[in-house]
């Protein structure tokens, strides 16, 4: 069974829905500890990171390179700590599609690694 | 063509706004499921242990405050609030367009005077220049910004500069008022299906989903 088809597929249209309604508008960027702890590195805004990760998931209908994929591991395990404390002004539940992100990742037999 | 535009283009228009909206109301109540209140086994603890275990409603309320765009970023919010009120209420208040509803129909909405319109209108291309700005210079805004905002910037845009340019017959009237009725029509049809599609999701969002920030505390939806 192809796993990656099954994540996306299950969710497909509750992940295009987000990414067509964020109005990148940059209003979650302050909500996030990481972000202002980084010194307001863009990279680390919430919707940068949903954008950047479970978005090119998506965009790429799944099928990943390897440094997209490692690229993906980064952001949803580094750069988000799924604390949920982002606000996004038009309700998008940023967190969960983080965690969709590293579901996908798991099942691509990425993970955090502690070394 | 100006027949064609005015008429029957407007109404096909209004039409695919209208079931667009439509649309994606019933999408949204098809992929949201009503959360069913948690299953409680044994004994309930006592409210003490709960306002034990748990932050009192003021430190919620502080944390919710904390967290909103209000006091994070007011002067934004504050701006951004302001464009999106003269947005919907510039056109639907504007004289020239209710006098072409009373031509159509017989009935003369509520209108500002040309001179406020003007006003509103110059505010909302001064807007326009403002999210042009953060766009390419604002570091966090730019991170997110792709070809397809500044494609729904223009067809937001346009709209408004080019009733402005036929209202003050800068250019020759007749392509003005063309453009303008044609462009505001794409408009109309790109709000359900683009990323305008948040106008209607800001509601749905914030009223029917379960979360910290939906409006009092009436949501009771869930998308997993
Ligand atoms: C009330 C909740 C809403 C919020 C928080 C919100 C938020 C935003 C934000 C942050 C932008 C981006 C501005 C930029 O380009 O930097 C935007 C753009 C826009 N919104 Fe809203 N919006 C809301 C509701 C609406 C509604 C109800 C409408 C319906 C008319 C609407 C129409 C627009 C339009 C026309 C734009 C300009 C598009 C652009 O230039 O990117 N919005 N909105
Ligand atoms: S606040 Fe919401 S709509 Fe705005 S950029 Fe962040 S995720 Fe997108
Ligand atoms: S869930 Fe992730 S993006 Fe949201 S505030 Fe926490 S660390 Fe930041």
């Amino acid at each position: 069974m192809d796993w990656n088809r099954e994540v996306l597929k299950k969710y497909k249209s509750k992940i295009k829905l987000a990414m067509s309604v964020c109005a990148r508008c940059g209003m979650c960027a302050q909500s996030c500890f990481l972000y202002m702890a980084k010194d307001k590195d863009p990279e680390y805004m919430p919707s940068y990171k949903m954008i950047n990760s479970i978005g090119l998931i998506y965009k790429k209908k799944g099928r990943l390179n390897k440094e997209e994929l490692e690229k993906v591991r980064e952001i949803a395990w580094e750069k988000c700590v799924l604390c949920t404390r982002c606000y996004c002004s038009l309700g998008i539940d940023i967190p969960w599609l983080i965690s969709l992100a590293r579901d996908y990742c798991r099942l691509n037999g990425v993970f955090k690694t502690y070394d | 063509m100006y027949e064609l535009v005015r008429g029957p283009l407007a109404l096909v228009s209004f039409i695919i706004f209208f079931l667009g909206i439509i649309y994606q109301v019933v999408y949204f109540f098809k992929n949201t499921t009503k959360q069913e209140p948690a299953k409680i086994y044994g004994p309930l603890p006592s409210k003490k242990e709960i306002s034990s275990l748990y932050p009192s409603e003021d430190i919620k309320r502080l944390a919710r405050w904390e967290g909103s765009a209000w006091s994070m970023e007011p002067v934004f919010t504050i701006l951004t609030s302001i464009f999106h009120i003269l947005v919907i209420i510039t056109p639907i208040f504007l004289l020239a367009h209710n006098i072409l509803i009373q031509e159509s129909w017989g009935i003369f909405p509520p209108s500002f005077s040309e001179r406020v319109s003007d006003i509103l209108t110059i505010t909302i291309l001064a807007f326009g220049v403002y999210f042009l700005y953060r766009r390419l210079f604002v570091s966090k805004i730019k991170a997110i910004t792709s070809g397809g905002d500044f494609f729904m910037f223009l067809i937001v845009f346009i709209p408004y500069l080019t009733g402005f340019l036929a209202y003050h017959q800068i250019f020759p009237y007749k392509t003005m008022i063309i453009i303008h009725m044609i462009s505001g029509e794409i408009m109309l049809i790109c709000i359900p299906f683009s990323k305008l599609k948040h106008m209607i999701f800001f509601f749905l969002n914030r009223f029917f989903i379960k979360s910290e920030y939906s409006f009092f505390k009436t949501g009771n939806r869930v998308w997993t």
